[in-house]
């Protein structure tokens, strides 16, 4: 066998998933071929790199994490386990509320129109369509904020996923948002809707509204990840307010860690 | 000693028992450092990448599947906090000095002082390969991960990933042996080829 033949076999090889047979073709290849051999010597060598130790630092911050996690978990009521599924998605999607089913066929209708009449359409009905367009997003914006106005956690996370789909959310969806990452009784669904605030962080309303709710934050875990969205975006505002977490002794150690790291980076 | 599989444990974790997270970094926090320093060259970025990943663990332990290893779904997680951080940061620009050891801690023994040397030339051999080029090549050595999970991982073919390790090693070699050869021309009085 050649090197080209052979280096279909030489991964496997490092690897020791080949068979004993394949074993014995290769090995009879590198005996007399320096360039394979020399290589495979190589992948030996790596092997024998030693694996560094990170600092102890490491761990307590990771036991901060999780203690941070429970905390957030044991304020919420219980929720059921989420396997995920496309079936289990697709009904997830798919509203309870009669009122909510109606808007969201009206949607679909909706979006059937438009690629109906982008099909066939003529310069002329570009109007028509930019105003069947601008319908439609507002159909979407009525989705959204209704979802996130639900009785069911479930429900207001389908709220902020339905916002992802919004290319310029207008403001009252923003505000449902910033509502749902200050006062929502589910640390998922905030943790949710801070993440989807990020998208829209050029907004001076939306960087005011997430300093606000780091400044209320009631959930260790929600003010940890504001702390870092906060520091991404350099938002000056957020110094004043990491500050005070830094030195208040009744805010939790890990939050308080965090502040002080994201002062470092400002 | 706890036998449960790293399955098992994340699907306890994914039904809301977290606190077997702390099982799972027990088992992972070290492969997970030095999978980061192998790819920053940064001791204290690299625990920040370790603790992100543990961070979205748990943020999204709902969506973890069963059918999937657990040390290939966390290694995505890895590989998309490492890709989140290099749009953040610009590009490590050499290897970091805190990983070669410092000049009088080296040992006079000419004998170990070459194989020390030899480790090192195999470090920033490493460090100039390409990054998806080093990334393959530190998954497939050095996390015990099988060609078909670095596949799945990456979305593609087991044989495109086993065709990039091979390149990765062709390349590595490469570039070790010329950092080599460029000591020994050193040793010897040549001229180097630098700036030629």
């Amino acid at each position: 066998m050649n090197c080209e033949q052979i280096s279909a076999l030489l991964p496997d090889y490092w690897q020791g998933s080949l068979s004993a047979e394949q074993r014995r073709t290769v090995e009879t290849h590198l005996a007399g071929c320096d360039d394979c051999r020399e290589a495979a010597a190589l992948w030996t060598r790596l092997g024998e790199l030693p694996a560094e130790q990170p600092s102890a630092q490491l761990r307590v911050r990771f036991e901060a994490m999780l203690e941070a996690y429970q905390h957030g978990l044991s304020q919420r009521p219980a929720a059921p386990a989420v396997t995920f599924s496309w079936g289990d998605l697709f009904r997830s999607l798919w509203p309870r509320t009669p009122s909510l089913q109606f808007a969201m066929c009206t949607c679909f209708l909706a979006v059937g129109v438009l690629i109906g009449h982008f099909a066939t359409a003529s310069n002329s009905q570009s109007k028509e369509l930019a105003q069947l367009h601008q319908e439609v997003a507002g159909m979407r914006e009525m989705v959204a904020v209704s979802l996130l106005q639900q009785q069911s956690a479930t429900d207001r996370l389908r709220g902020v996923s339905w916002s992802h789909r919004l290319a310029r959310p207008d403001n009252e969806v923003l505000s449902a948002l910033i509502s749902a990452v200050k006062h929502d009784p589910s640390v998922d669904v905030r943790l949710a809707a801070a993440d989807a605030l990020r998208k829209y962080a050029q907004e001076p309303d939306v960087r005011r509204g997430l300093v606000d709710a780091l400044n209320e934050g009631q959930s260790p875990l929600v003010q940890i990840a504001l702390i870092e969205e906060l520091t991404d975006l350099k938002e000056p505002s957020t110094v004043h307010v990491l500050r005070q977490l830094e030195n208040d002794r009744n805010v939790n150690e890990a939050v308080r860690q965090r502040a002080s790291w994201a002062l470092e980076q400002f | 000693m706890n036998s449960a599989t790293d399955n098992e444990l994340m699907r306890q974790v994914r039904e809301g028992n977290v606190a077997v997270l702390g099982q799972l970094f027990e088992r992972y926090h070290v492969p997970l450092f030095n999978f980061f320093l192998r790819l920053t060259w940064n001791r204290s970025q690299s625990e920040d990448l370790v603790q992100d990943v543990f961070f979205r663990i748990l943020r999204f332990r709902a969506t973890y599947r069963d059918e999937m290893a657990f040390s290939t779904w966390m290694y995505q997680i890895a590989r998309n906090v490492r890709v989140d951080a290099l749009r953040k940061q610009k590009p490590e620009s050499a290897l970091d000095e805190e990983l070669s050891p410092p000049a009088d801690a080296r040992p006079s023994h000419a004998e170990e002082f070459e194989s020390q040397q030899n480790e090192e030339f195999l470090r920033q051999a490493l460090a100039r390969l390409p990054d998806d080029a080093r990334e393959v090549l530190i998954l497939s050595r050095y996390q015990n991960l099988k060609y078909d999970q670095i596949a799945e991982m990456m979305n593609c073919q087991t044989g495109t990933i086993k065709a990039r390790v091979f390149r990765a090693m062709k390349d590595l070699r490469q570039i070790y042996f010329g950092l080599a050869s460029g000591r020994l021309r050193r040793a010897a009085g040549e001229p180097g080829i630098q700036g030629a």
